[in-house]
């Protein structure tokens, strides 16, 4: 009897016409895919366009703005991050941030951004470690990131942060949930195309963290791979999460050449 | 008068969905004209075409729509990412849409499409809420069988 193990399944019918369904069904795909890599940008209509570029009208400036402030604070010695990157951050390496997640010689793995700015505090201040995702580390985020926009993303990858770019890999191609689905089935297969109200993107990183108009709120990376796993019906990972990180690592490679767009905005 | 029965219903439908999984309907792959099939009604259920409507335009419950353009037209906002569904009951036999919609992986290993009726037990990291749940009830998807086998297109 043939039950429901998918693993012992045998495939069944006429293969050859199953094969001609599935290179044509692909073959038509690729004709509507978008060139890779896309920013999520050039998927909004022209309205969204302009407020994301417009420092004015962009309400993820406020976070920025937060970010410069925390950035200033002083403690302790009058000491801040300002003082040893620059009153506006003016001494920060613009090509240095649009490589992160990046390998550290010094730590011996990958750390994000949240955790380089989170490594320099603990050594350097006292109000150090920040809890991952926390609003202040989120705001010293997005205004160090946003200190690189328009720098063209370069996140590398070596024989020593191999393993985790191939653990971040294997995440993006993983079933997940009760949807049973991978996040390249949504964003690399059927880019472009309609799910029901909304057209799906490459999921791309560049402009995070990121506005959203439907939240009004400042989403990172982090928070955007709960709200898929959630609609995957999958339990999420923890923000912070070594699976976060790698996932984060391994888009990260996924958007180099697009620039970097922080703070981005998005629906 | 009427009201009242159906408030009663839904609230049961809610316990039911709520408190405890249902046992799951074994089923017994065959195959038809060379596809995968499965000709017997799961647990013997017998399916509502109306019913099964509600279910494919229901977003927390099949959402077809969301994939799948569907004549439908009182409904907004049909997705692309599948074939449109007119005329599926002239290509496929009920046992083979059966098939399809308990586990689309039979038809394509890569497919995105949700397997309906797919084992808790098959699925990577499910939520907690959703834990030894299938997507559909048996019930539902006999609903929803007896729906798409209505689509022709005579
Ligand atoms: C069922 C389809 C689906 C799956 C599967 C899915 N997503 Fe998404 N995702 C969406 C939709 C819809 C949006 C919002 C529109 C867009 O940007 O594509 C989105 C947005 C995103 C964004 C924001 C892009 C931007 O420019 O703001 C990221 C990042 C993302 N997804 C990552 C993931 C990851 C990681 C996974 C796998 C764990 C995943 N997605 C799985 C549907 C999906
Ligand atoms: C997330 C996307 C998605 C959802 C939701 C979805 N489908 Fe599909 N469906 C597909 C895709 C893609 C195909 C094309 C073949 C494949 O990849 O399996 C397909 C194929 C089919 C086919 C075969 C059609 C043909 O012409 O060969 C049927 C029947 C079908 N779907 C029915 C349904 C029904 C009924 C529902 C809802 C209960 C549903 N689908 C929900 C994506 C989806």
């Amino acid at each position: 009897m043939m039950q429901h193990d998918l693993l012992s399944r045998r495939t069944i019918g006429p293969k050859n016409i199953l094969a001609i369904m599935a290179l044509l069904l692909s073959f038509s795909l690729n004709l509507l895919a978008e060139p890779f890599p896309t920013s999520g940008y050039d998927f909004l209509p022209d309205d969204m366009k302009e407020i994301q570029d417009d420092d004015f009208l962009n309400p993820g400036m406020d976070t920025v703005d937060k970010g410069l402030m925390h950035f200033q604070d002083e403690e302790y010695e009058s000491s801040s991050c300002a003082n040893c990157h620059g009153d506006h951050g003016e001494y920060l390496n613009r090509e240095k941030i649009a490589g992160y997640p990046r390998y550290s010689e010094e730590h011996e793995r990958v750390i994000t951004l949240q955790e380089q700015i989170n490594l320099c505090g603990i050594e350097k201040l006292d109000r150090f470690p920040l809890e991952y995702d926390e609003d202040k580390l989120v705001a010293l985020e997005t205004f160090v990131r946003s200190k690189a926009n328009g720098q063209i993303i370069n996140v590398e990858v070596s024989d020593e942060s191999r393993d985790f770019f191939e653990l971040g890999k294997s995440l993006y191609n993983r079933r997940f949930g009760q949807m049973g689905m991978t996040c390249s089935h949504c964003h690399v297969q059927y880019q472009g195309i309609m799910l029901r109200g909304s057209k799906l993107t490459q999921g791309q990183t560049n402009g995070f963290p990121v506005y959203r108009i439907d939240s009004r709120q400042i989403t990172t990376i982090h928070q955007r791979y709960n709200e898929c796993f959630l609609q995957l019906r999958a339990e999420p990972y923890q923000r912070g999460s070594r699976e976060y990180r790698a996932l984060e690592y391994y888009m990260g490679v996924l958007s180099n050449g697009l620039k970097v767009e922080t703070p981005g905005v998005r629906y | 008068m009427l009201l009242f029965p159906g408030l009663l219903l839904s609230a049961l439908v809610i316990f039911s969905q709520n408190s405890r999984a249902e046992e799951y309907c074994d089923w017994q792959l065959t195959e038809s004209n060379g596809m995968p099939a499965i000709e017997s009604r799961l647990c013997d259920l017998q399916g509502d075409p109306e019913n099964g409507k509600q279910v494919a335009i229901d977003r927390s419950r099949g959402n077809c729509l969301a994939c799948h353009m569907m004549p439908i037209p009182e409904e907004e906002f049909h997705g692309q990412v599948g074939p449109p569904l007119h005329c599926l009951a002239m290509r496929y036999s009920e046992g083979q849409l059966r098939a399809r919609l308990v586990e689309p992986m039979l038809y394509n290993a890569n497919t995105i499409m949700p397997g309906y009726y797919r084992h808790p037990r098959d699925n990577h990291r499910l939520a907690n809420a959703y834990q030894g749940k299938t997507f559909l009830s048996a019930q539902e998807l006999e609903d929803l069988v007896a729906f798409v086998v209505t689509l022709r297109c005579e």
